[in-house]
């Protein structure tokens, strides 16, 4: 696994990966997530190929946040017994 | 298409996970219809979630098989339709969609890394403080909105932001597992 480690500073401060992964965020908040915001996307997404291709890497990585098995009971308490 | 999963290690007489997919089909397919716009595109997301399910990354053992085979069918047919609007709207910006750079079939080495994120993403989960994680669940596993978490749990719009954030945040961290080589 030799990348794992090395380019752990470089991803934190990297702006590109840092704006496609807020993208995916927005995005996938459908409630929030309006016209505007999206042609916005669109925008980023074709002023350049990297936008494009650091936001297909963060959207997968979502989608494989998505196929995590839950771990927290099914049957949690309701709200009233918090 | 019958292989075993992966990691699994179930006694003989509970079905594997591919084994609850198969004969729960029908009721996948009906997940999967509710999202994508056609039959077709429904049976490409249930092909495709099936492989996820045997070959792909799965990490440890499902509590509930047939959920977490609905959880994987949702969730891989909501990626399907975000690429779809993607696509679309590049063409309300008149860009040609065909001269995109579109992913190919996954390569050995793809789907290993993505093995290793999917390992790196429990771990990072595992580590949440619980409440964080139940609420990452509810937004990402079970798909509701961060106002149905809300209600639900009887808190905050603000908290459960808050807490959706941080779980991200700890998994954008593994990112770097997905970088090409």
């Amino acid at each position: 696994m030799p990348h794992i480690f090395t380019h752990m500073t470089q991803e934190q401060d990297d702006p590109i990966w840092n704006a496609a992964w807020q993208w995916v965020q927005r995005e996938y908040d459908r409630e929030s997530f309006d016209a505007a915001a999206r042609s916005e996307m669109t925008a980023w997404l074709l002023a350049d190929p990297l936008n494009r291709r650091a936001y297909d890497k963060a959207a997968r990585l979502w989608l494989l946040a998505g196929l995590v098995p839950p771990e927290s009971p099914p049957a949690f308490p309701p709200a009233s017994s918090e | 298409m019958m292989r075993e999963p992966i990691d699994m290690a179930l006694p003989l007489s509970e079905p594997t996970l591919a084994e609850v997919f198969i004969a729960n089909r029908p009721q996948l397919l009906r997940v999967a219809r509710r999202i994508v716009r056609t039959a077709e595109l429904a049976d490409d997301v249930l092909q495709d979630a099936y492989l996820k399910i045997t070959d792909g990354p799965c990490v440890r053992k499902a509590d509930r098989p047939i959920g977490y085979c609905c959880q994987v069918v949702r969730n891989v047919a909501l990626d399907c339709c975000r690429r779809h609007t993607v696509e679309a709207n590049y063409r309300t910006f008149d860009v040609d969609v065909e001269a995109l750079d579109v992913a190919g079939p996954p390569s050995p080495d793809r789907l290993m890394r993505e093995r290793q994120a999917i390992h790196a993403i429990d771990k990072v989960l595992a580590a949440l403080p619980a409440r964080t994680r139940l609420v990452f669940e509810l937004y990402r596993l079970e798909g509701l909105t961060q106002r149905e978490i809300a209600l639900r749990l009887g808190c905050a719009l603000g908290l459960v932001n808050g807490l959706i954030a941080e779980a991200a945040q700890a998994i954008k961290e593994c990112g770097r597992l997905l970088d090409d080589d």
